[in-house]
């Protein structure tokens, strides 16, 4: 009996034919008129545009997403601390009223005028916020 | 003619080989190349990579365009991937027939959850359980195509038995071997081929 999938084997072979004359054929000897290669040209030139915008547009808004992302990863601190000075000074204010949250080493080396950057203020306050410790901590809401 | 609106059904993986793992930027081309090499494409390249399409599509209820523009799309999702080892035109080769392939597995899969009335969630299973026999339709079509290429060429002889030669397995070479053929003969049979379909359906495509 036969196997009902020769059918479709004996058409691959054919098609697995086809492909491999229409690759290795140089363009003037294509089976095909020219006013059907300008068609298919219009056609597969519009598909190609059309991808591609659609590519730009999913890539822009993977972009917007990602330093949407970003920004809501930083707004704590972001939302919480505008400049460098009023950090200081809202860490100063957390050590001073609050120092029984802290870590016994930061508020001694605090006190000692161990002079501290912003960067790692900003650092320390982010620590803070993300453990809770700000919330209801003075000005900074 | 308007561009396909969709490419629905074409949602199998790479046949789970082909996605970006571990040493993905060794194997593949960044997507940077391929946007560059598609916005590249001359006409006549557009032309070649459609034919392609066309006759891919021969055997399935797609269009080439249909089957052009998944593989366009699918290659800029980052679904699909151009291997550095092949040109565009061989990656397109490849991305086509096995875009096919995962459709018609696709149409397999609807047409049993139908028959057996079974939901999206039994798919798992019935993928182990169902073995590789083709359904109905894809044999049907297989059958259809080929008794038009026996009819289309019923007064064309020799051309009719290049391609049931082929139709059997035998290689190009073995082909024009058994017929005495050039490779120029060879070809001039095939675009004959190629010819006969267009003029019986009054397009280039395989609708």
């Amino acid at each position: 009996m036969t196997d009902p999938r020769d059918d479709i084997h004996r058409l691959q072979s054919i098609l697995d034919a086809l492909e491999e004359m229409w690759l290795r054929l140089p363009d003037a000897e294509l089976p095909i008129a020219p006013a059907e290669a300008a068609q298919d040209a219009k056609i597969g030139a519009d598909i190609i545009q059309a991808a591609l915008r659609k590519d730009g547009q999913r890539r822009m808004e993977a972009t917007r997403r990602a330093m949407e992302a970003a920004r809501a990863g930083r707004a704590p601190t972001g939302k919480l601390l505008g400049d460098p000075i009023t950090r200081r000074r809202l860490l100063e204010a957390i050590i001073a009223n609050d120092n029984g949250k802290l870590p016994e080493r930061l508020t001694v080396a605090f006190r000692d005028g161990k002079e501290l950057t912003d960067a790692e203020v900003e650092s320390i306050l982010a620590a803070l916020d993300k453990l809770g410790l700000l919330k209801g901590s003075g000005d900074h809401k | 003619m308007s561009t396909p609106e969709s490419s629905e059904g074409f949602d199998e993986p790479d046949d789970g080989k082909l996605g970006p793992c571990s040493g993905a930027e060794d194997k593949y081309r960044s997507d940077d190349e391929l946007r560059a090499a598609l916005a590249n494409l001359s006409p006549r390249e557009i032309v070649r990579l459609v034919g392609l399409g066309r006759i891919r599509a021969i055997g399935s209820e797609l269009t080439g365009e249909e089957l052009f523009q998944t593989a366009v799309e699918r290659l800029l999702e980052g679904r699909r991937h151009w291997r550095k080892d092949e040109d565009l035109v061989q990656c397109f080769r490849r991305t086509m027939t096995s875009l096919v392939k995962d459709w018609w597995r696709r149409q397999e899969r609807v047409s049993i959850r139908a028959e057996f009335k079974l939901g999206e969630a039994d798919t798992h299973a019935m993928n182990v359980a169902k073995d590789d026999t083709p359904c109905a339709d894809r044999i049907i079509i297989a059958r259809q195509e080929l008794e038009e290429i026996k009819g289309l060429l019923k007064d064309d002889k020799n051309t009719l038995e290049v391609a049931m030669l082929l139709a059997e397995g035998e290689a190009p070479a073995e082909v024009r071997d058994a017929y005495g053929l050039t490779q120029t003969q060879y070809e001039s049979a095939l675009k004959r081929i190629v010819r006969a379909r267009k003029k019986a359906r009054g397009t280039g495509g395989n609708q």
